[in-house]
């Protein structure tokens, strides 16, 4: 089986701080983030997806997620 | 009853592909016909999804003042090589001011200079264009726009399969990748807009899996210009994949500059690689002069601080912070990748962007290169940056009244039963597999002969034969995908989707014996006009891929090769 070729080592979401807005899960385009209905709260499911684009950094109101990319980045090669 | 099988959704325009080109179709035709019942499906998030949110930002325009035909002259002759449809590229770029307009009426934030004014810069890489500046957060006022006149979405759905009814689509089908919910959307119209295919190589492009392609293709739908999808740019770095600018600042270890070496006396090439200058960094990199580094001079200044653009800004900043904290330590040597971006968008569209199957369309990415606006080169047209969400907004502009016009003539369409159960058994079939087959491996195996050089830049008789050979393994091993839940059933058909993609540019590469733009071949290393002024035409016909060579109507263009 492959080696996980994953670009993001970690997201980290704050839940103290995290108001359950959503706006990470619909700022993703990727799938990464999704809804967890018993806690209320986003869950970081399929982190192997996250390229670090950080909309859902960017867009969180209450700033408390943090994404920690995988460099170098695991870039196909073309030669 | 077909509300068995799923949840029935009846609309007189459905649009796949909730990016900037599908919101646009969206609100032109609601402006067409207010009355016509419009229907966005996408994927994950209609207003953040595709790509136009990521690496976008720039527009190429051609303005009141610029010259139409000084600009088509060029880029015939220089950049699409006689393989353009020459009215249609006409009608493009002198549509693309009106799309400014358009966004300077949405409300998207464009690029300002400090007394207001929108900027316009020459773009450098072709003549008579201007480019200007756009923010990442574009398509959330043009969704509030489409919202506002009616428009309805329906979102985290992936559309796999159309639907037929006598030779003409009338609708689609899919299931929600949070619940598996099965959908059956019944249409009038149905347009696609969700993007190309870059086999998930570069960061940015991981969305472009060329579902729409691998659906119309299924349909019977007609494919060009295939060969033409296989984009290639140098990154800036290798270890962040970042940006990719200046390969006129590419070094060998020797210190030799890369461009002056490959491309001498060349005159603008693009912000994207030029073939030669692509294999001579293979080249350089086989024979044991790499890394091959970038070093650009320092920064000039110029240009308007922040102008306007403060997602774009908090965005570059976010990012420049994220590679100070994580990335390598000040002063390491900064390596340069060639990573394929593909950019396959090849279903074959007219002027109105209708695809050869009726009640059928397909926009932006999904048919630049089909459309044939962009001629010999991938889309974005290799040698002009800024039209990736030009030609998004541009040929939605288009498609979107032709499908309400269309719309608004039909009666409403019966669903065939058999056909919807059937479709529905086999995208659901990787949930019920025994075998172990992740989406995942199928990817990385993917792109083991869709991304190297050897097969798809530098290409002969030999290794195209030998990457058709290793894509027809991959396709046998489809029926073995496992999906443990449907987020990965959802690759499961992106992988799908992109092993078609991939077959479609091979074979018809395999066709076109000459060179000519980003189609290159070792064996034919020469533009032959005598004999390849010609579209290679791909379709399905009783489940196999057949290919023609069609004449370009080169006597009725106003320009013509010269010796």
């Amino acid at each position: 089986m492959a080696e996980p070729k994953n670009w993001v080592k970690e997201i980290q979401i704050d839940f103290e701080a995290c108001k359950g807005c959503k706006s990470c899960i619909n700022a993703c385009f990727a799938d990464v983030i999704r809804w967890n209905e018993a806690e209320k709260k986003p869950v970081v499911a399929y982190p192997e997806d996250c390229v670090w684009c950080l909309a859902c950094e960017a867009g969180c109101p209450a700033q408390c997620i943090e994404v920690i990319p995988n460099i170098p980045a695991p870039l196909f090669s073309s030669y | 009853m077909i509300e068995e099988l799923g949840v029935v959704i009846s609309t007189d325009i459905l649009v796949i592909g909730g990016g900037i080109g599908g919101l646009v179709t969206a609100v032109k035709a609601k402006e067409e016909n207010p009355d016509a019942d419009v229907l966005i499906v996408e994927k994950q998030t209609t207003g953040w999804a595709g790509k136009a949110t990521k690496i976008g930002g720039i527009l190429a325009f051609l303005g009141p003042n610029n010259n139409g035909d000084k600009f088509l002259d060029f880029q015939i002759r220089s950049s699409g090589f006689y393989l353009n449809d020459q009215d249609l590229l006409s009608k493009y770029i002198r549509s693309s001011y009106g799309a400014i307009e358009d966004f300077e009426k949405w409300g998207t934030k464009l690029a300002r200079t400090p007394d207001g004014k929108v900027v316009a810069f020459p773009n450098n890489f072709a003549p008579e264009l201007s480019m200007t500046f756009i923010d990442i957060d574009l398509m959330l006022p043009i969704r509030a726009k489409a919202r506002q006149m009616g428009t309805k979405f329906f979102n985290k759905i992936h559309v796999v399969d159309l639907l037929k009814r006598a030779k003409r689509v009338i609708g689609a089908v899919g299931f929600d990748i949070v619940t598996g919910k099965f959908y059956i959307f019944r249409a009038k119209a149905t347009v696609l807009a969700n993007g190309s295919c870059g086999y998930k190589v570069r960061r940015f492009w991981v969305a472009g899996t060329g579902d729409g392609i691998a659906a119309a293709y299924r349909a019977g739908a007609e494919m060009r210009n295939a060969e033409y999808g296989n984009l290639y740019g140098h990154t800036v770095y290798q270890d962040t994949d970042g940006g990719m600018v200046g390969h006129q600042f590419l070094f060998n270890s020797k210190g030799e500059n890369l461009a002056q070496k490959y491309l001498p006396n060349s005159g603008p090439t693009g912000v994207f690689l030029p073939v030669p200058l692509a294999v001579g960094m293979e080249t350089e990199i086989a024979e044991g002069r790499g890394p091959i580094t970038f070093r650009p001079p320092p920064p000039q200044g110029g240009g308007y601080p922040g102008m306007g653009l403060p997602k774009l800004n908090d965005w570059s900043r976010r990012m420049a912070e994220k590679e100070a904290k994580y990335g390598l330590p000040p002063g390491t040597k900064r390596e340069i990748a060639i990573p394929l971006h593909g950019e396959t968008s090849c279903i074959k569209v007219d002027h109105e962007m209708r695809t050869s199957l009726k009640g059928l369309w397909a926009i932006g990415d999904t048919s630049y290169a089909g459309s044939a606006v962009a001629g010999a080169v991938c889309s974005p047209p290799g040698i002009t940056p800024g039209s990736g969400i030009m030609f998004a907004v541009v040929s939605a502009g288009w498609a979107g009244p032709s499908a309400a016009r269309y719309a608004k003539e039909l009666p409403k369409n019966s669903l065939d039963y058999s056909e919807t159960k059937s479709l529905k058994e086999e995208i659901f079939a990787p949930m019920h597999s025994r075998k172990a087959y992740l989406p995942g491996d199928a990817i990385s195996a993917l792109q083991e002969v869709t991304a190297p050089i050897k097969y798809n830049l530098r290409r002969n008789n030999e290794r195209l034969n030998e990457s058709i050979a290793r894509v027809k393994e991959l396709n046998e091993k489809l029926p073995e995908l496992t999906a443990k839940d449907f987020h990965y059933l959802s690759k499961c058909h992106e992988v799908k989707s992109m092993v078609l993609c991939a077959e479609l540019t091979f074979r018809s590469a395999l066709m076109r014996e000459e060179s000519r733009g980003s189609h290159f071949r070792e064996d034919f290393p020469n533009r032959d006009d005598k004999n390849w002024l010609k579209w290679v035409i791909i379709k399905q016909d009783s489940g196999k891929m057949k290919l023609k060579a069609q004449p370009i109507p080169i006597d009725k263009y106003k320009i013509k090769p010269t010796d």
